[in-house]
């Protein structure tokens, strides 16, 4: 596997953060995981993805409730960008409301998920994301 | 009427059978002979015609006796001529339309030695072709009448059309008020000066007789008013001022009640009125009569349009405010939900926090934590678990609350289906027995409310028959027609712990909870929900059981 790929998770709760990186890491998930704190860091990552500083990530977690930037609006950005879009965005967010799930597959989400507030559906769902994302569904090196 | 003999035909026979009335004066002006046709025509005897002095004059009206006068003169001085118009006076007092030609009797030596007068009766010509004239202007009065014309225009085009027609110089509409104690003049037309007035009022106690009189007769004909003992009463104060000769007063009658009289009067001499003129006036007062109404219904229509614009205005506003108060409504709703929505996404992290370091601290430090120290870990864990649930179930009742419900024909087979596969069996149980018996009943409702409702029963059933030792649950549904409406009985029925009936109200209030927590878990909204649901679609909920025998849990659904 190319030391290059990594996971990026956008995530603006410390606790959220913290019990995330711990879930993957009792599961034993050896992905690299990258964490941007709000939505003018997630902007921050997609400009260097733009001028090749930094390789794409294998998939984006995106909480929606980012301060500076809301998660919706970095979703748009990724989606509309030709060099970005084919980067799997996982929208990761607490709320079940419709009116955010039709928001975020309208602008191109590739997944939403409900974050767990139980822990070991957590370790669950983490295990299942980087199986899809980051082993089965990898998308290849050059892209 | 004898025979007429060729030998005796001669003047004296035509003379006596002739429908005029002949008269040869002498030269004298003393009569000589009268055809006894006078009788007819003036209802006096050829005998007491010869005993009048100045015959004819008697028998003429006073308006034509000059001229009469004079027609004697020239006839006597040897001039003819004919058709001069008069009245005769009968006896009985009526005036007779007549047309009177004479001509002077000659001698063998032409000299005059008398005169002849003709007198021809025109009432009946003169009465149709009255009756021709009073017809043409009652129509002209009728259908020439502009719509809008207002009360007042109406009144003067009547009394003006009175005068010209029936030649008289003057009429007025009186009207009565103060319940009938006065009369007021509306309109008074003079024809001689052309000029409309109103407003003079005469008081029933001055004058009872006349009073009296248009209370009870249907005209007043007086061709001489100030000695006709029905308005003699009158002379003094009105009838000798305005020198009125005769009056014609036909009363105006609406619905039956006089509300006023329809005055005509002729200066200067007596009058006889004609059954046709006195028709005429009757008519006349009819007309007047229906102007009135006509102006008090266009008054009342004026009056129901107000009130009409009225309501319509008033309905505006209120639909105004309906619109108004709706969009409040659906403002405050919205505030809702959105306060519901941020409410539940902040209380969830912490939430999330709590299960997740107190799972970490079980895991990663087990060695460290006595038991007692795990088992608070464990409360903690549960705690943060039932608070979890609990703002999943209040967010499903405000989603529930806030969301219009659809109305389709949904297959209860479908729903129940759908219920029983979302349910996992839980790590050490298995699943009651279930028996499902339908009958392919659909009803109309809300798919997705209904099938919450139907899990939560499922849910419930399920979890008070935990600790049963043969656990069974019945899903049933059957058709019930009752009120006139077809509806079907839903019903969930467990042989669980039952509850005491006497509660079967409050179970279904929200947060109304009949065991404790840790017996068994749930948050009491479920059958709030349950009901909710079925109250929004038109339907009813309830429940009955034994406690320690089962429960059943009753839907009455619309078909």
């Amino acid at each position: 596997m190319n030391a290059n790929r990594f996971i990026l998770l956008v995530e603006d709760n410390s606790m959220d953060v913290e019990l995330t990186l711990r879930a993957f890491a009792k599961m034993g998930l050896t992905t690299p995981v990258k964490v941007a704190r709000d939505g003018e860091e997630a902007v921050e990552w997609i400009a260097a993805w733009e001028t090749g500083r930094e390789p794409l990530p294998l998939v984006m977690l995106l909480d929606l409730k980012l301060p500076k930037v809301n998660g919706l609006e970095v979703l748009r950005q990724v989606k509309a960008k030709p060099s970005l879009c084919g980067v799997p965005v996982v929208v990761l967010t607490s709320s079940e409301e419709d009116r955010d799930l039709r928001a975020a597959y309208g602008l191109g989400a590739n997944s939403y998920l409900v974050k767990p507030a139980n822990f070991d559906k957590l370790m669950y769902l983490v295990t299942q994301i980087e199986a899809y994302w980051c082993v089965h569904n990898k998308s290849p090196d050059w892209l | 009427m004898s025979e007429p003999n060729s030998e005796t035909l001669d003047f004296r026979w035509i003379a006596e059978n002739t429908c005029d009335w002949e008269s040869w004066i002498g030269l004298g002006g003393r009569p000589i002979w009268i055809s006894p046709s006078v009788e007819r025509v003036t209802g006096h005897t050829v005998a007491e015609c010869l005993a009048m002095p100045d015959y004819p004059l008697p028998l003429v009206a006073h308006l034509h006796r000059p001229e009469v006068r004079e027609v004697l003169r020239q006839g006597l001085a040897g001039w003819c001529g004919n058709d001069l118009p008069l009245h005769i006076l009968h006896k009985n007092g009526t005036g007779v339309p007549a047309a009177l030609s004479w001509m002077p009797h000659r001698d063998a030596a032409n000299a005059v030695i008398g005169m002849r007068l003709s007198v021809r009766d025109l009432t009946g010509s003169v009465r149709s072709g009255d009756a021709w004239r009073y017809g043409r202007a009652l129509a002209w009065l009728v259908r020439g009448a502009p719509k809008e014309e207002s009360l007042s225009k109406r009144l003067r085009a009547i009394t003006e059309t009175a005068a010209a027609t029936l030649g008289i110089s003057r009429v007025g509409i009186w009207l009565f008020e103060e319940d009938g104690a006065v009369l007021a003049c509306a309109d008074l037309y003079d024809r001689s000066t052309g000029e409309h007035s109103a407003g003079t009022r005469i008081a029933r106690t001055d004058y009872p007789v006349y009073f009296e009189t248009l209370d009870t007769e249907r005209a007043i004909d007086a061709h001489a008013a100030t000695t006709d003992s029905r308005t003699t009463g009158l002379a003094e104060t009105y009838l000798i001022p305005f020198n009125i000769g005769a009056m014609l007063d036909t009363p105006i009658v609406r619905s039956g009640k006089s509300v006023g009289v329809l005055c005509h009067e002729h200066i200067g001499t007596p009058r006889h009125w004609t059954p046709e003129e006195v028709g005429f006036a009757s008519s006349l007062a009819d007309l007047v009569a229906m102007a009135m109404e006509t102006a008090e219904n266009r008054r009342l229509e004026a009056q129901r349009t107000q009130a009409r614009a009225e309501l319509q205005r008033m309905n505006a506003e209120l639909e105004a405010r309906v619109v108004d108060r709706t969009a409040k409504l659906r403002e405050a709703n919205q505030q809702l939900e959105a306060f519901a929505y941020s409410v539940a996404h902040d209380l969830k992290a912490p939430l999330r926090g709590i299960d997740g370091y107190s799972k970490l601290l079980l895991e990663d430090y087990r060695a460290d934590l006595p038991e007692e120290a795990q088992r608070f870990l464990d409360n903690i864990r549960l705690a943060a678990g039932r608070m979890n649930q609990l703002i999943e179930d209040l967010l499903a009742y405000s989603r529930l609350e806030r969301r219009e419900l659809s109305s389709g024909r949904v297959a209860l087979s479908n729903l129940v289906m759908s219920a029983l596969a979302e349910l996992a069996p839980a790590r050490n149980e298995t699943l009651p027995q279930m028996r499902v018996e339908l009958n392919d009943l659909a009803v109309r409702a809300d798919p997705e409310a209904l099938l919450q409702a139907i899990r939560n029963l499922i849910d419930n059933a399920i979890k008070f028959s935990r600790d049963t030792e043969r656990p069974a649950i019945a899903i049933r549904a059957e058709a019930k027609a009752e009120g006139g409406a077809d509806w079907v009985l839903f019903s969930v029925a467990d042989n669980g712990c039952g509850f005491d009936e006497k509660y079967q109200d409050r179970i279904f209030e929200i947060f109304q909870r009949l065991h404790r927590s840790e017996d068994y878990p749930g948050t009491g909204i479920g059958l709030a929900i349950v009901r909710k649901v079925v109250e929004r679609m038109g339907g009813r909920a309830w429940a009955h059981s034994r406690p320690g025998v089962g429960a059943t849990f009753y839907l009455e659904l619309p078909s």
